[in-house]
């Protein structure tokens, strides 16, 4: 038997107005649904079904409406779909925190599969934090992949293009179990045939219920900024020397720091301890 | 395994037609696929903005209770246009504001995609994304399903009915429209400006979900066709809507003449600090009940706009009204059809049509469009009766005022109108309109 692959679509909207003046969110509802890159990731799993005799199952967090892009992937060739029946509102906090929430809803449901791949978009069109993929490798124990651009299989192993700065890409061969986030490059969904549109308008699609959302409160609007120094004001003779001493031209400089190449922790570390001693972030460093 | 695509019927284009031909069939019990090539219902479609209800009253009672509405139609004015005069019939009524309503404004992707819903609630298969490129037939040349752009994307019914817009690709195939008729059609163009709502109820008065609807003649300078201004909730649609074959003669671009209405002195201050949202186009079939193809062919039934339905006569444009009377009607036709198995005579629909308002309407009015339309219209009589208001209301004391009669004939001698000629077509719009 070929892989098992799960293909995470978004039920987000796609186009958010932001009052300017009360900070309020407003979309419709007719304009939500998943984006390009979930479905290039789709379609990668429906080729490497085709090709390995794997089975996917399109996963999806949301209401009833949220079925409509289910439909598509049962229509496009998915083997099974679940809704997993959460509606988030539309409000900062559920936007800016889904990728946890979503993340969790969806390992729950995966309850008892052991897939092989989790396929996801590389980002959602409302919140775009891109943590899902992260969330969801980290709580399926997966190894995560980003910023994937093809996915194929060389016989032995899976193999995920990823593609890096500066045009370069990089080759991983993926173990199993492994969350890949795709992005939509040069991949489009397949036409579904109509016999199988019509198939999967019918189709019945189980839903899961899903813990409602957490309430989380929202970084504060304005950017955090350190409280102002009080300086002596400059002492120079002539303009031009307090201009100089004001701006700290012509004196030396303190050196930019190389540290490293450190472990990810210690690096966190003293970057933190960088931002506390300027005064960037106050009391105990988390 | 997936099923076969085979039906009762198939319906081509989820419109205000398709989607009532839709919600008749499925009510009778009849498999239905309803067609739409946009990603849902309403997401191609263009029009001014009212929509007039009552023809729902029947098939969906207290349609007013969740139809997706803007704003009821409540002030309704007639506008009369030179570049620098507007004389406008202002009417408002606080009935129209009521239960059971006479129109409303709402938008096309919400009403339509709200309709098809009611299809689809009767059991109607709605396939959207998907367009019907070809009819099949059969060899007898009976029309026996659609060709979609779907792989094995055939569709084989009892019944088609084409309820795929203006300028029916369906219809053009069956050969009951001709291929190209400029003369027939107008080019409409819209802007969507939005407006806070409490500036749109100041500026129009209105409270609540009071709307207006401005219909505008002489706005389109030289090419026929006239105007429009309604309110939404915040927005307001403004469009001109123009002779084709005038627009190509004077080689204006559309756009150029909506910002001329927009910027004028009677329209401006409605719109000003208006952003915009939205520019679209349309083709409208103007022609009314002397250009309606024949309505049926073995196998198919033309509805709505694609069967050239669309009211336009001067104080009218009226099609989403027209679209879901002939929608019903076909699909009625088309249920007792397939139920009796009478699918080669669909005679029934012309008089179901006939004995309701769509074709008396199109019939009583068949020679509105021309007159309308008609240079005297569109460009001497505005002129004529805002001068002749202007006359009338300055004040030229110490000169005692004058009669009315002698400052109309003066007014109408200026613009080279002949009284003669002024009489015969006020007889011919009585005639029409009366
Ligand atoms: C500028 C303008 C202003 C107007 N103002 C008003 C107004 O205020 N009030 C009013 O009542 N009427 C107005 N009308 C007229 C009104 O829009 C039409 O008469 C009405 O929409 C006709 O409905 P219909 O269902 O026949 O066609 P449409 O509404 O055009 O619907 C046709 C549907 O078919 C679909 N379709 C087309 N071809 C295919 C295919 N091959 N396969 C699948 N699907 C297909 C289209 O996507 C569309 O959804 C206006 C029109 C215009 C252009």
């Amino acid at each position: 038997m070929g892989p098992q692959m799960v293909v995470a679509l978004s039920w987000s909207w796609r186009r958010v107005r932001v009052d300017p003046l009360t900070g309020s969110l407003h979309a419709e509802d007719r304009d939500r649904g998943g984006n390009a890159a979930e479905l290039a990731a789709l379609e990668h799993a429906l080729r490497l079904a085709d090709e390995l005799d794997g089975r996917v199952l399109a996963v999806t967090v949301g209401p009833v409406a949220a079925e409509e892009i289910l439909r598509t992937a049962l229509a496009a060739g998915a083997h099974e779909a679940v809704r997993i029946d959460r509606d988030d509102q539309l409000e900062p906090g559920s936007l800016a925190h889904n990728g946890a929430d979503t993340a969790k809803a969806i390992a729950s449901a995966l309850h008892g599969r052991a897939p092989d791949l989790v396929l996801c978009g590389d980002r959602s069109a409302d919140g775009g934090t891109g943590t899902t993929p992260a969330f969801l490798a980290a709580r399926l124990g997966a190894a995560q992949a980003l910023g994937v651009v093809k996915l194929e299989s060389n016989g032995q192993s899976l193999l995920a293009h990823r593609r890096l700065d500066g045009g370069s890409r990089e080759v991983l061969r993926l173990p199993r179990p492994a969350v890949v986030s795709l992005e939509a490059a040069g991949v489009r969904l397949r036409r579904a045939s109509l016999p199988a549109v019509l198939a999967a308008q019918k189709a019945t699609i189980p839903a899961i219920p899903a813990e409602p959302h957490r309430h989380r409160p929202t970084l504060p609007a304005r950017p955090l900024r350190p409280r102002p120094r009080e300086l002596p004001a400059p002492a120079g003779a002539t303009a031009h020397d307090r201009v100089l001493e004001l701006t700290g031209a012509l004196q030396d400089r303190t050196p930019p720091t190389v540290l490293g190449p450190l472990p990810a922790a210690e690096a966190v570390d003293e970057l933190l301890g960088y931002l506390h001693r300027h005064g960037y972030i106050s009391g105990e460093t988390p | 395994m997936p099923e076969k695509s085979s039906v009762d019927a198939v319906v081509v284009g989820a419109g205000p037609a398709g989607a009532s031909a839709a919600l008749e069939l499925a009510r009778a019990g009849r498999s239905v696929i309803l067609l739409e090539r946009g990603p849902f219902p309403g997401a191609k479609n263009v029009y001014g903005g009212v929509v007039y209800g009552r023809v729902l009253d029947e098939v969906l009672p207290g349609w007013w209770e969740d139809a997706p509405v803007q704003r009821w139609v409540t002030r309704r004015s007639t506008m009369m246009m030179t570049p620098t005069q507007a004389l406008t019939i202002d009417f408002r009524t606080e009935d129209w504001g009521n239960a059971p309503y006479n129109g409303m404004t709402t938008y096309r992707a919400d009403f339509d995609a709200w309709l098809a819903g009611k299809a689809v609630d009767a059991g109607a298969q709605l396939v959207t994304s998907t367009v019907a490129t070809e009819l099949l037939r059969d060899a007898a040349g009976r029309v026996v399903g659609v060709r979609t752009d779907r792989p094995d994307g055939d569709i084989r019914a009892e019944l088609v009915i084409a309820c795929d817009g203006v300028n029916s690709f369906l219809a053009k195939q069956a050969g009951l429209l001709p291929q190209t008729d400029a003369e027939q059609h107008t080019l409409g163009v819209k802007e969507t400006l939005a407006l806070p709502r409490k500036t749109i109820e100041e500026r129009f008065g209105l409270s609540g979900d009071d709307g207006a609807d401005f219909e505008i003649l002489g706005c389109t300078g030289d090419i026929s066709g006239g105007g429009f201004l309604y309110t939404n909730r915040d927005t307001v649609s403004v469009g001109v809507v123009l002779s084709l074959t005038g627009l190509a003669k004077s080689g204006r671009r559309p756009e150029e003449v909506l910002a001329d209405l927009k910027a004028h002195p009677a329209i401006a201050p409605y719109l000003r600090g208006a952003e915009l949202k939205e520019y679209s186009a349309h083709l409208i079939p103007e022609g009314g009940y002397r250009s309606m193809p024949p309505l049926t062919t073995d196998g198919l039934l033309v509805a709505g706009d694609a069967a050239a339905m669309c009211l336009a006569a001067g104080i009218w444009l009226e099609g989403v009204n027209f679209a879901i009377g002939s929608g019903l009607a076909a699909g009625r036709t088309a249920a007792e059809a397939i139920a009796t198995g009478e699918t080669s005579r669909l005679t029934g629909y012309r008089k179901r049509l006939e004995d309701n308002f769509v074709l008396t309407d199109h019939k009583n009015l068949q020679g509105a469009a021309h007159l309308v339309l008609s240079e005297r219209v569109q460009q001497q009589y505005p002129r004529l009766l805002c001068d002749f208001a202007q006359e009338v209301f300055t004040v030229r004391n110490p000169e005692p005022k004058p009669g009315l009669g002698k400052l109309f004939r003066r007014t109408a001698a200026r613009h080279g109108v002949r009284l003669r000629q002024l009489a015969a077509d006020a007889w011919a719009g009585f005639r029409i309109f009366g």
